[in-house]
């Protein structure tokens, strides 16, 4: 993801906004199953994400990297459909997600995920969202509050917030 | 027991991210996004389209109405009865004076009084009433 490339796509360059899709693909559809639990929704977050971000790239100016700057348009998505759903569908979701095929072949390895996939989806989504950003997409405190649209002290907050309540709930 | 708790902690979340990470979008998104936007743009069109032709149909019926050459309208307008009028005699055209008899300005005529002329004798005396005799000397019953 290149400043070139960037500015290509930004320009309307098909091949060059065909490339950033490409390299963000997974980026936003990992980030979308991690807040929504849900292979298909988190399919369709992934889809509304890219359209949004065609649709806004050329407003994108350099402050932050396009990978934070995009998982701020993908946060935005999630919420949005999050908010749609209800609670019926989102039982059946979260029932689906923990029986889907976990890649990983060890039993207990496999055992450990699925509960800490738990804890985390029982955390407020607040906490989920900032754990995610910071550990799992590997962004700083000030990108994720960047996508996040809050304070860095906040995000700082929040994420000890989430260790904590996660140390507790594995002991 | 708080480091153990860390490290374990730790772990979970090493393991859950390499899970996290193992996930991968089903397809390829640019061509799902692309063939979306054209869905999208042709739905539009299509959904807009009529209106838009029933739009363009009733301006050029207005247009049509309102600026059509006037020497081929087929429309049958009622035109009003004329107002029957006397007609103009010459005799009457004769008696009439010349145009340069007529002064340019209007003047009032030199025999005619500007103050209308009153003589207090023209006013009549009141009326006599009984209920305007005032002197109770003599009863009138």
């Amino acid at each position: 993801m290149d400043e070139p490339t960037i500015e290509a796509a930004q320009n309307g360059d098909r091949a060059a906004q065909t490339s950033l899709i490409g390299a963000l693909q997974d980026v936003w559809y990992r980030f979308a199953l991690g807040l929504l639990r849900n292979p298909d929704q988190a399919a369709d977050a992934a889809q509304e994400t890219a359209l949004r971000f065609l649709r806004d790239l050329p407003k994108f100016k350099g402050g932050s990297t396009i990978k934070t700057w995009s998982l701020g348009i993908a946060l935005n998505v999630a919420r949005e459909q999050r908010r749609r759903r209800t609670w019926a569908s989102e039982s059946a979701a979260s029932g689906e997600a923990s029986d889907s095929p976990s890649p990983l072949a060890e039993a207990d390895r496999a055992e450990q995920v699925g509960r800490i996939r738990q804890l985390l989806a029982d955390l407020p989504d607040r906490q989920r969202e900032a754990l995610l950003l910071r550990f799992f997409e590997d962004l700083s405190v000030d990108e994720a509050a960047k996508a996040m649209n809050a304070a860095p002290g906040t995000i700082k907050a929040t994420v000890h917030q989430a260790l904590r309540s996660l140390r507790n709930k594995l002991m | 027991m708080a480091p153990y708790q860390m490290s374990q902690l730790r772990k979970q979340l090493q393991n859950a991210k390499a899970d996290y990470e193992s996930a991968k979008y089903p397809g390829d998104l640019a061509a799902d996004v692309f063939a979306r936007q054209a869905t999208r743009s042709a739905s539009f069109w299509r959904q807009t389209a009529p209106y838009i032709a029933a739009a363009a149909c009733v301006a050029v019926i207005v247009g049509w109405a309102f600026y059509r050459p006037s020497g081929e309208t087929n429309i049958a307008v009622s035109v009003p009865p004329a107002i029957q009028t006397n007609a103009t005699s010459d005799s009457e055209l004769a008696a009439l004076p010349a145009p340069e008899a007529i002064p340019e300005s209007s003047t009032l005529p030199s025999d005619l009084p500007l103050v209308p002329s009153m003589s207090v004798e023209s006013i009549p005396s009141p009326p006599s009433m009984a209920s305007m005799d005032l002197s109770y000397d003599q009863p009138s019953f």
